[in-house]
C-alpha cells in the first residue's frame, strides 16, 4: 500500500486514469473521421499533410490535460495513445518510434500547462500547450524518421505551429462546452 | 508462421527501428528493411497484409518524397524512403499480439499495473469507440449534409457538433466503469495477481541473442 502511495499514479483517482484512457482511445477511434478534412487541404495546397493533421491529432491531450486537471494527464494519453496504435496497426503506424514521438508532445503539453496555466485552463494555455506538442511532435518525426532539409523542415514548424493553434482553440472551446454540462462536473 | 513472446516482438521492433534511425547508409537500410519484411511476414503470417500495409502507406511516403526532392540529393531520399518503409513493415510484427500478452508483457517489465490497465482498457473499448465515432458521422451525413460541399468553417462546425456528444458519452462511460473498478477493488493491493504468466522459449532467447550481436556488429562496423 506504502509503494502505491509514493508512486506518479498516485495522484490521479480511478475516475482519472479512466478518463484518460478512453479520450485516448478515442482519439485514435476519430482519426479515419477527421482525416479526410485534412487530405483535402494538403492535396489542394500541396502542404506536408503530418504537420497539417498534428494539431489536431494534439488536441485530445490537451483536452485530457483540461478534463483531468492534473499534470501528467498530457503523458499518459500520449502514452496510452502510442501503444494503442503500436498494437492496432493503423496505417502509416510507426512502431517503437510511435512511443516517443507521441509521448514528448504529452510531456510538452503537461509542461507548458503547469507554467502557464498554473491556476486556470485558460484559452491561451491551451493554445500554447497545443502549439508546444504540435512542434515537439512535427521536429521529432522529422527528426528521427524524414531528416526534413531546413527550408522545408521550417515550413512545417509554421504549419504545424499554426495547425497547433488552432487545435488548442478548438480544445478549449469544447471543453468550455463540456464543463457546463452538469454531469462534467464530476471530473 | 512463428508466435512470439510480446518481449521479444518489442526488442525486435526497437533494435531493427533504432538501427535505421541512426544509420544514413543506404545498404545497410535495404538490408534491415529485409530483416524486418520477413519477421513480420513470418510473425504475422501473410505477405499480403505486410504488403497491404505498406501500399497504404505509400500515398504518405511519395508525398514526403516530393518534397524532399526539391532540396536534397536522390540518395538522401532514397535512404528516407527505406527508413520509413523498415519503420513501417516491422511494425507490423506487433499487430496481432493479444492486450493481455501486452499487459503482462509490460507488468514483467515493472511497468505500474495502472498504466498497464489502461492500456488495456484502451484496447478493449477501441473498436466501441470507432463504431460509435461512425455511427454519429453517419448521422450527420442521412441529414443530408454533404460535407465535401461545406465550407471550412461549416465543416469545423459540423466536426465540433460531432466531437462534443462522442466526448461526452465517453465521459459517461468512464464515470459508470470507474465506479465499477472502485467497487471491485481496483488499486487496493499494490500488487495484482494473474491466472496465466507469459513464458519466453528458446526461439526467444535465440532472436534476441542474435540481435544483439548483429546489432552490435553494425554498430562497429558503421
Amino acid at each position: 500500500m506504502e509503494k502505491n502511495q509514493k508512486s506518479f499514479f498516485a495522484r490521479f483517482s480511478i475516475l482519472d486514469l479512466v478518463t484518460i484512457a478512453l479520450l485516448a482511445s478515442l482519439g485514435i477511434a476519430s482519426k479515419p473521421l477527421v482525416a479526410p478534412f485534412f487530405n483535402f487541404l494538403s492535396s489542394s495546397f500541396f502542404l506536408p499533410k503530418g504537420a497539417l493533421q498534428t494539431g489536431i491529432y494534439m488536441f485530445w491531450l490537451v483536452l485530457s490535460r483540461g478534463i483531468v486537471g492534473k499534470f501528467g494527464a498530457g503523458t499518459l494519453t500520449a502514452l496510452v495513445q502510442a501503444v494503442l496504435v503500436m498494437t492496432i496497426g493503423l496505417v502509416g503506424n510507426q512502431g517503437i518510434v510511435s512511443l516517443i514521438t507521441y509521448s514528448l508532445p504529452g510531456l510538452a503539453i503537461d509542461l507548458v500547462s503547469s507554467v502557464w496555466g498554473k491556476r486556470e485552463f485558460t484559452a491561451s494555455c491551451a493554445a500554447l500547450s497545443c502549439i508546444a506538442a504540435s512542434l515537439t511532435a512535427f521536429s521529432l518525426s522529422s527528426f528521427l524518421v524524414f531528416r526534413l532539409p531546413i527550408p522545408y523542415f521550417l515550413l512545417g514548424l509554421f504549419i504545424a505551429a499554426v495547425s497547433g493553434f488552432v487545435g488548442g482553440l478548438i480544445a478549449y472551446v469544447v471543453l468550455k462546452k463540456v464543463k457546463q454540462i452538469p454531469f462534467a462536473q464530476r471530473f | 508462421m512463428i508466435s512470439l513472446d510480446p518481449r521479444t516482438k518489442l526488442i525486435l521492433m526497437a533494435t531493427i527501428s533504432f538501427l535505421s534511425i541512426f544509420t544514413e547508409q543506404l545498404w545497410l537500410l535495404g538490408t534491415l528493411f529485409l530483416i524486418g519484411f520477413c519477421l513480420a511476414v513470418l510473425t504475422t503470417g501473410s505477405m499480403v497484409k505486410i504488403c497491404r500495409g505498406i501500399i497504404k502507406s505509400l500515398p504518405l511516403l511519395l508525398f514526403f518524397a516530393l518534397g524532399l526532392l526539391f532540396f536534397s540529393p536522390l540518395v538522401h531520399v532514397l535512404a528516407v524512403i527505406c527508413r520509413f518503409l523498415t519503420i513501417v513493415t516491422i511494425a507490423h510484427i506487433f499487430s496481432n499480439t493479444k492486450g493481455q500478452e501486452l499487459m503482462q508483457a509490460l507488468l514483467s517489465w515493472k511497468v505500474p499495473y495502472e498504466l498497464a490497465f489502461m492500456i488495456m482498457i484502451a484496447l478493449h473499448f477501441y473498436p466501441f469507440l470507432l463504431e460509435e465515432a461512425k455511427d454519429i458521422w453517419l448521422a450527420v451525413q442521412l441529414k443530408g449534409i454533404d460535407i465535401k460541399r461545406l465550407k471550412w468553417r461549416e465543416r469545423i462546425v459540423i466536426y465540433s457538433s460531432v466531437l462534443l456528444p462522442l466526448i461526452i458519452a465517453t465521459m459517461n462511460r468512464a464515470y459508470q466503469l470507474a465506479i465499477s473498478m472502485e467497487a471491485r477493488g481496483f488499486r487496493v493491493y499494490p500488487q495484482r495477481t494473474f491466472r496465466s504468466s507469459l513464458q519466453m522459449k528458446k526461439l526467444d532467447y535465440c532472436l534476441i541473442v542474435f540481435l544483439a550481436f548483429s546489432g552490435l556488429l553494425t554498430v562497429l562496423l558503421v
